[in-house]
Parts: structure tokens; sequence; C-alpha cells
């Protein structure tokens, strides 16, 4: 497998099930955890009756919602949670209402009715985590598109840099990304960790073809621009603190978006897609080709160990012994 | 197998077979014991029965050292790793390998020090039961292989780091 697919293949396969099962009338109750990269979790439950709390509305499912970049994400929308579910719900066309309460622990709950889901909100549904984290990538591109008007108007040939990062943080360790419009691109920062120094030095190997291979392939010339440094980039710089303690352990990997990576709405939605699947991808990768090593060296110890039983003196071959047409071995003295 | 890399291990060859006659000898200093002498604890060894270290230096990189002794020899590699993806690599290999000295026999579970990736260790029971002409051809083909193997994998993994890079970036071509 190549690429990580995009949309979740379990919530698509739950709900396209409950969907079949409630249209031949024998409607199931499901309670079932899904879980994503990132730390991020689903929950699908089958909808209790509004009238009646300890009764099951059948035609109703609950999909809960929990990943650690709900935080900073709210702190994209200055802390204001409407903001942010109604941009949630705009992206799922609006065909979905929010359940009346958010589900114990989780983040954002919505719900989904089986009278009218068709096949479309399904993969929309299994995109949800894309949908929710794409929230600073609109605003971005809303802020470039403020900006570049703002750069014809003022005539002087100069690039206006907006003030404002976004930042998400998906994973521990301070882990994610930084996102920062200007008037004529807008810049992804990702910060990546490697926990284990062999990945560290597997991952300056990847990283250096990420930047190279734009250079070498023409093919590929009009793909994002890769940068790599292992201090924050200026860009972030006031934000991001540089952690004092290991100077290598950081690894910021820029991507510089430009206009036409973001022209229309569909390629907007392939290119914050694609750009939130990066970390994963990247380490997913590497992990992959440790596997590939790991399997090379046992084949290779196979192949040793049988040009060292070579050297081995068989018994069998000394001269004097004969064997009999049953088997039986024959010494001769 | 490169030119320059003949002569080296013609030589290592050469020294093995030399060092490789080797003979039971049960231990002078404790009674019953029959012990690999290049292996005994250094204080309590006799000098009268070790044999002078042969050094065979191919660069800084690549060495060998062999320690003869009357029943037993030990062989030290030191395999070339001249950069961080080299080193691990090797690393893992012979750890790989390590981990089976079981069934590899004639390996020795660690390498006698930080400076060698690799040693072996021969015992007169090992030369009973193996030819020892197949032994010295076992090792030879070791390292010639086993420097082989460490820069195809590099290769693949640049490779395979390329090929990911440029599929993912092709992604972003509309």
């Amino acid at each position: 497998m190549l690429h990580l697919p995009n949309e979740n293949l379990l919530i698509q396969k739950t709900l396209y099930e409950a969907l079949d099962k409630f249209q031949q009338k024998s409607a199931v109750i499901i309670d079932r955890i899904v879980t994503d990269f990132d730390f991020t979790q689903f929950h699908l439950t089958t909808a209790s009756n509004p009238t009646n709390e300890d009764e099951l509305d059948e035609s109703k499912i609950v999909l809960s919602y929990r990943s650690k970049a709900w935080a900073s994400l709210l702190k994209c929308a200055d802390n204001d949670l409407n903001l942010l579910t109604s941009y949630i719900l705009q992206r799922l066309e609006n065909k979905f209402s929010l359940a009346p309460a958010t589900e114990l622990s989780y983040d954002i709950s919505i719900m989904i009715d089986l009278n009218d889901l068709t096949m479309n909100d399904i993969v929309q549904l299994s995109l949800f985590k894309i949908h929710v984290l794409s929230y600073p990538f609109t605003k971005s591109i809303e802020e470039f598109k403020k900006l570049q008007q703002q750069a014809i108007q003022s005539e002087e040939e100069r690039i206006i840099q907006s003030d404002i990062i976004y930042h998400v943080e998906n994973r521990p360790n301070q882990e994610g990304f930084y996102l920062n419009a200007s008037s004529d691109r807008i810049t992804v920062i990702f910060n990546t960790k490697f926990q284990d120094y062999n990945d560290q030095v597997f991952g300056k190997v990847f990283i250096q073809e990420f930047i190279d291979s734009r250079k070498r392939n023409r093919a590929i010339q009009s793909s994002p621009q890769v940068l790599f440094s292992n201090t924050p980039p200026l860009e972030i710089a006031k934000v991001c603190p540089q952690s004092k303690a290991n100077k290598n352990e950081d690894h910021f990997i820029t991507f510089v978006l430009f206009p036409r990576h973001f022209e229309n709405k569909n390629v907007e939605f392939l290119t914050v897609a694609k750009i939130l699947q990066f970390r994963n991808y990247f380490h997913y990768h590497i992990k992959c080709s440790k596997a590939y090593l790991h399997s090379r060296m046992r084949f290779r110890v196979g192949s040793f160990l049988k040009v060292l039983n070579r050297a081995k003196i068989e018994d069998e071959e000394a001269s004097n012994v004969k064997k009999t047409v049953s088997g039986k071995k024959m010494m001769s003295f | 197998m490169s030119q320059s890399l003949r002569p080296y291990l013609n030589t290592v060859g050469a020294s093995l077979e030399a060092c490789i006659n080797l003979t039971n000898f049960p231990s002078q200093e404790v009674e019953r014991h029959n012990r690999p002498e290049v292996e005994v604890d250094f204080a309590k060894q006799s000098v009268e029965l070790l044999y002078k270290p042969i050094h065979i230096v191919r660069n800084e990189y690549e060495k060998v050292l062999i320690e003869p002794s009357v029943n037993s020899m030990r062989m030290s590699i030191k395999i070339k790793q001249s950069d961080e993806i080299e080193k691990i690599l090797v690393h893992k290999f012979t750890n790989f390998l390590e981990q089976r000295s079981e069934a590899f026999q004639i390996l020795r579970r660690k390498p006698i020090s930080e400076e060698y990736s690799i040693s072996f260790l021969i015992t007169n029971k090992h030369t009973e039961t193996m030819k020892s002409k197949e032994l010295v051809k076992f090792i030879i083909d070791f390292m010639e292989e086993v420097d082989k193997e460490i820069s195809e994998m590099k290769l693949f993994l640049n490779a395979r780091a390329r090929f990911v890079a440029e599929q993912y970036l092709t992604e972003f071509i509309y």
C-alpha cells in the first residue's frame, strides 16, 4: 500500500451495514469504537429515543469524535465552539445536526438519520477527521485571499505576510503543524519528532529525498516546495520556542503551497487531505523500509547458514558404509 | 569483487589458513578443564599457548584481527561503515547474526571490543567436525557478502525514499 487512504474505511463499512440492515427493515443496534491516526477516536452508537431515555431509536446513529487536535482547533476559532461546530456541519453540507448532548469525553457528536442517508453522505462522514482538521486551512485560505487583494491595491511590489499563525497540535510531545498565510503563498510547517535514533537517521534520508525529488524530476515541479530545518523557521520563530535540551530532536518540514494548490474547492480539498496525511505517510514508510530490511537480513542469515553447513563433515560419506535395498546400513571392517 | 578488495581477502584467507591449525589441548591451570585458550581470563593466560596476534588493515574503516592459540583462534572483523546509515545497518545486521550464534557455532555472541563489528571463535572442536578449508572459505565469503549486502541495503533505502517522496508530491499535480 503506497498511499494511505483519506477516508476511514471502518466508519464507511459500519454505516453502510447499518443502512443496509435498516432498509431491509431489520435494523441493528450498533456500538462501535473506531480509531484513526493521530489519536483520533470515533464512537458510533444507536441513538436513544428523545422521549424515553431507555429506549433506542434504531433509525438514528450518533457519531462522536475525539481528537487531541480539538483544543488547538478551538484556539484557531477564537475559543468559539459554535463557530467550529457550524463550520464542521457546513462541511458536511448541513445534512446532519448536532446530537442533543455531546457524548461524555468526546468533543463533538452528530446525529445521523438513516432515513435520508445517501452513499455520498457515508463517504463524507468517513472523511470526518479531514473535515474537522481542514478548519485552519480554510481560515488561512480566506486570509490569503484578503492579503492578495491588499497586495494588488497597495501597488507596491511587496509581499504581505499575515501575523496570524494557526497552530494545530494533534499529537503528544508538541508534534503538530503550523499554518501561516502571506499574499502569495501559504506555508505549512510540520514539527515532527523521532523516538528512535534509527528512525531519525532514516528520516533524514527520506526528508532529503522530499527536498531533492522536486528539483530532479521535472514532472513534479508544480508540487509544493519542501524545506527542512532543525530550528524553527522564521515564520513561526516567535510562537515556537526552540527546545534547548536537544537541538536535533525537532524536525521542521515546511511545505509551501502556491495559489494553484487551492484554486478551486475540489483541488483545495485534495491538497488539504494530502497535507494532513503527510506525517502519517512519512512515518509509515520509514517503518515499512525497516520492516523490509529486517526480512532481508533474515533471509541473508539463512543463506550464510547454508554456506557454513557445507563445511560440516558428514559421517555418512565414509566409504565403508553401504546400504542394503531395505535401507539398512552394512558396515565392512 | 573489486580489484582492491582481492589482495585484502587473499591475505586474510592465507593468514586464517595458517592459524587454523588447532589441536586438542587440556588446560594447564585447572585439572579436567578444556577451554579455548584465547578466551581465558587475561591474568590466568599461559603465555606459551598464545601465538602472536595478526592485524590486517585495509583502511581506517576495514580491518581484521586474528588471535591464534594452541587450541582455538579468535577472529574479529571491522565491517566498513562510512556514514550513519551504514553504521546502523551494520549494527543491526551483526546483532541479527549474533542472536542466532547458536546455529552458527563459530560465531561469538559479542565482538571482542567496540572497535570491531563481529567476532568468530573457532576451537579444535569445530575443526574436528568441520573441514577447516571450508571454514576459511565461509569467513572469506562472509566478508565479501556483508559489504555487498550493506551497500545494497543502503541503496535500497535511498531508492525507496526517492520513490516515496516522488509519489507523494505527484499527488499535488492536478
